[in-house]
């Protein structure tokens, strides 16, 4: 039974209290769960073969495609963590969902269901470049300086950032009187029926020598595609942050 | 808006401040965290199960829709899920409909803020169910499609992700979708686009699976996942990032249905 | 409701883990005849061992012939092609692959008309019975798939091995290597991300609290950024690019010596062929699909010196064989040699005669292999691989093709 009573300013605001927290239980999951199959879905279709494979992530295009997809789903949700709620970790948090979900697909799918060694297909790390973005919205509050700086810093760091992870995969070996490095060496080993050599979309040569320097031409050019990349995905944000009514749908 | 609200379980004054009285002297949700759990761990073995089964079958008995194996393991699940989801789906938006609140502008403001949390809790279980879809079910197909020929447009993991967890997508959207307009007074009222976006993406996922499907039949040999040929799922991914304006819609009203209720509870 | 009984039963079975007998295609049924027919030609596929345990090797070896009748409307095997093995999964690995005594570690090249012999050198990863094909990837084509042999692998998966030595000189494991330094750094990167949302999930609650608020400053809303948010700000933002830096320095300096992923195509020569000393022309070639019969007239001159019959019809991976001439039993049950099905009408073709004969492939592999529906295809031309064998049972491939008319009654 319930009674109809009025009730006092400070019982609501005890209620509110716990409205608020019963609301950050539910819908912090909930963003994360949300970017997790946004990003995931987003990423695999956009990039994933590069990140599936060790032997993709080249220095011409994994370095180029991967920040100009990755930089979307933190400029959309950003816009609205950052605008809405001033909470800036719209870079961190939608990338640490992407990357929680990809080391769990990764296990499951690629090394479980296809058996594939996890060193072949573990993901690159990338929450450095989140973390890039949101520091830097919270230094200049400002979506151009932060796509400015921070976008350029996130398109032009991927490679140094994951170099760690990757250098040991670029140490050549021989086979067959061939050079090969160790991630060629696993491509060909760990047979792949539909994805041969050839589908790889990788760098083939280059025109310059630049005193050995490719790599970082390639950083240059990522990270002036990712500043824009990064306002014109914050401006996305803003328009699917509004809240549009319809009175009827057609 | 009433100036007074239902308030389950006041107690006395100067009754014995016991935890339960404490607790019942308190404006409460009254949620059923205990249902909302089960729901969860449902679904979750739901999932579960079906990835078991896609695992110990699709290897062995899924390689070949020509095989009368197929057709046991596979075609027949397929039918079978497709029919079940669907007469769920019928049946459960036909009953939100046919229970629908005529009533709405009696609706306490406590009343509404617990429907607002059921919705939130729909919502959450459409995440994740679209986190299970669009990463490991997804990635499972990737998995597939990279170590096997392409077969016809029914694999194992195909039946999974195309004919199972995009129409549990489709139904959990269609579910929140019209719980949203016939038990909250401004989803009824008027047409939310960004949640209607948000329910649109996953419905064009299936016509877009005829194209893909056209496309890998007609003019795309490879399974190279970043493929052009996959970038309209790309883009009805997108529609989640309607999400944030759907989220700004319900937090506006739930703001202004407890600053309603401080505003009732402040002495005149 | 017998859909639900058929279910009901798969799923038992599946609790029970009684899971046989294996499907055999791979999806190769899926594709439509001409592809099949009029793209590769295989021949001699065998495999070392049937039976093996990790650890050991398998060799799978063969022939093909790209064909001359190639549809226009798929990209050549000229382009770019790679030697592949189908099989689900790396069950096996891959050590050597060769085409003419040349490594195919990446892709190449293969022309109509000339032979290729090709050997794969296969490592035993995985336990379980594989249906082991020989595949070439076309690009823009798609995987093109031969003839299939039946391996089972025993033994423990745990035991498997398969190390390399780079060109630094260094010992390594490909099964793990690098991975523990990979899952470090992730791990690393995934705390100091982790370690920034905290601080955000300190003040909790924080959604509703600060949706309102930031409503109520509207232009104002950079007020809730505290000095304390901006200064760990720029602490984690120094952080985070010092250890960037750092990391690549300590990559550097631990991987000195590395090197570009290898790309480029690799050039297969082709194999020497003995001259066929026949002139073949086909003539005609119907399928009359109540009897599953495939008729072939020819236009055979024998330029040799021995009398020359057809032995054998290959079509799309199915062999239909003249028991006359050779006996050939199917090395497993899902081999697909029909080894009592080919029939000539109009005996061996002599020295220096020109003679028209007519050959007949009756079998229900047409059906089961689904190759009766290229009476279905916008592009009904097929093109089969016939083996002449002279007096002294030396072989001759020859390759026919032309339009083909179905036979309803």
């Amino acid at each position: 039974m319930s009674a109809v009573t009025t009730n006092t300013p400070a019982q609501v605001a005890d209620f509110r209290h716990r409205l608020d927290i019963t609301v950050d239980w539910l819908v912090i999951p909930l963003v994360i769960m949300l970017f997790a199959a946004v990003f995931s879905v987003h990423f695999a279709l956009l990039v994933g073969d590069w990140d599936y494979w060790i032997d993709w992530r080249d220095r011409r295009w994994w370095p180029l495609v991967t920040p100009l997809a990755l930089s979307v789903i933190p400029g959309v949700f950003g816009y609205l963590l950052w605008d809405r709620l001033r909470l800036p970790v719209g870079g961190t948090l939608t990338i640490l969902a992407l990357s929680a979900a990809a080391w769990v697909s990764r296990y499951m799918n690629f090394h479980g269901f296809g058996g594939f060694p996890m060193d072949m297909v573990f993901p690159s790390t990338f929450i450095a470049l989140g973390l890039i973005l949101d520091t830097v919205l919270v230094l200049t509050r400002s979506w151009f300086w932060t796509g400015l700086i921070g976008g350029y810093l996130f398109g032009a760091l991927i490679y140094p950032l994951n170099w760690p992870l990757l250098a040991a995969y670029h140490v050549p070996l021989e086979l067959h009187g061939n050079m090969l490095t160790v991630a060629d060496l696993m491509g060909f080993e760990y047979v792949r029926t539909a994805i041969p050599e050839y589908v790889r979309i990788i760098e083939h040569s280059t025109l310059r020598t630049f005193g050995g320097v490719v790599t970082p031409l390639t950083a240059v050019f990522a990270g002036f595609l990712t500043v824009l990349s990064y306002w014109f995905w914050v401006w996305i944000g803003s328009l699917v942050s509004r809240t549009t009514w319809l009175r009827k749908i057609i | 808006m009433a100036a007074t609200i239902p308030n389950d379980g006041m107690t006395a004054k100067g009754a014995r401040p016991t935890k339960a009285a404490a607790a019942a002297r308190m404006l409460s949700l009254n949620l059923p965290w205990g249902k909302f759990s089960a729901g969860l761990v449902g679904m979750l073995l739901l999932f579960g199960l079906y990835r078991w089964y896609t695992e110990a079958t699709a290897f062995t008995h899924g390689m070949d829709y020509f095989s009368p194996d197929f057709r046991t393991y596979w075609m027949n699940l397929m039918f079978v899920q497709l029919i079940v989801i669907g007469v769920v789906g019928v049946a459960s938006v036909s009953y939100l409909w046919k229970t629908r609140d005529r009533h709405m502008e009696a609706l306490s403001p406590m009343d509404e803020l617990r429907r607002y949390m059921f919705l939130i809790v729909q919502l959450m279980a459409t995440t994740i169910c679209a986190y299970i879809i669009f990463s490991l079910y997804a990635e499972s197909d990737a998995t597939w499609h990279q170590i096997t020929v392409r077969d016809t447009d029914f694999t194992p993991t195909h039946v999974g992700l195309f004919y199972f967890g995009t129409p549990m997508t489709i139904l959990f959207s269609a579910i929140h979708f019209m719980y949203a307009r016939t038990r909250l007074p401004q989803f009824a009222a008027r047409l939310s686009v960004p949640h209607a976006m948000i329910v649109a993406g996953p419905i064009l996922i299936m016509p877009n699976v005829g194209f893909n499907e056209w496309g890998h039949t007609f003019f795309y040999a490879e399974e190279l996942f970043a493929a052009p040929i996959h970038w309209g799922f790309v883009v009805l991914g997108w529609s989640f990032f309607a999400a944030g304006g759907l989220l700004v819609q319900m937090f506006s009203r739930m703001s202004e249905l407890v600053r309603s209720m401080e505003t009732a509870a402040r002495p005149a | 409701m017998k859909i639900l009984k058929i279910l009901a039963i798969a799923l038992a079975t599946a609790c029970v883990g009684g899971f046989s007998p294996l499907a055999a295609a791979h999806g190769e049924r899926a594709q439509m005849p001409q592809v099949r027919m009029r793209t590769v030609h295989w021949f001699d596929v065998t495999v070392s061992a049937t039976k093996l345990d990790v650890n050991q090797i398998l060799v799978v070896k063969g022939s093909f012939i790209p064909s001359d009748f190639w549809p226009t409307q798929f990209p050549s095997a000229e382009e770019t092609a790679f030697l592949n093995i189908g099989v689900p999964g790396p069950s096996f690995v891959r050590l050597d692959s060769r085409v003419n005594g040349v490594p195919m570690i990446r892709s190449t090249s293969f022309h109509p008309e000339l032979q290729y012999n090709f050997e794969i050198t296969l490592k035993a990863r995985k336990p379980g019975r594989y249906h082991i094909h020989p595949v070439i990837n076309v690009k823009d084509t798609g995987p093109l798939i031969g003839p299939g042999l039946w391996v089972e692998i025993g033994g423990d998966q745990a035991a498997f091995t398969n190390t390399a030595k780079t060109l630094l000189g260094q010992d390594i494991d490909l099964e793990s290597f690098g991975y523990a330094n990979a899952v470090h750094w992730s791990i690393l990167w995934a705390v100091v991300g982790v370690a920034w949302f905290v601080w955000w999930l300190l003040r909790v609650p924080i959604i509703l609290p600060r949706f309102r608020r930031a409503a109520e400053l509207g232009a104002n809303a950079d007020q809730m950024i505290t000095l304390g948010d901006r200064r760990v700000a720029l602490g984690f933002l120094v952080l985070t690019l010092s250890l960037i830096v750092g990391g690549y320095m300590y990559a550097d300096d631990k991987w000195p010596i590395t090197t570009a992923l290898q790309a480029g195509k690799i050039a297969a020569p082709p194999a020497q062929r003995p001259a066929v000393p026949l002139d073949v022309r086909m003539n005609e070639a119907r399928y009359r699909i109540p009897g599953r019969s495939f008729r072939v007239a020819l236009t055979v001159t024998n330029r040799g010196s021995s009398p020359v019959t057809v032995g054998e019809l290959d079509a799309g991976n199915v062999r239909f064989v003249n028991s006359s001439v050779l006996q050939v039993k199917p090395a497993d049950a899902d081999d697909l040699v029909a080894s009592d099905a080919l029939h000539v009408d109009g005996g061996p073709v002599a020295p220096g005669e020109t003679r028209d004969i007519v050959v007949y492939a009756d079998d229900a592999l047409w059906e089961t292999e689904r190759m009766t529906t290229m009476i279905d295809s916008p592009d009904a031309i097929v093109a089969v691989m016939l083996f002449f064998y002279d007096g002294d049972g030396k072989r001759y491939p020859v390759e026919v093709g032309g339009p083909m008319i179905p036979v309803f009654g």
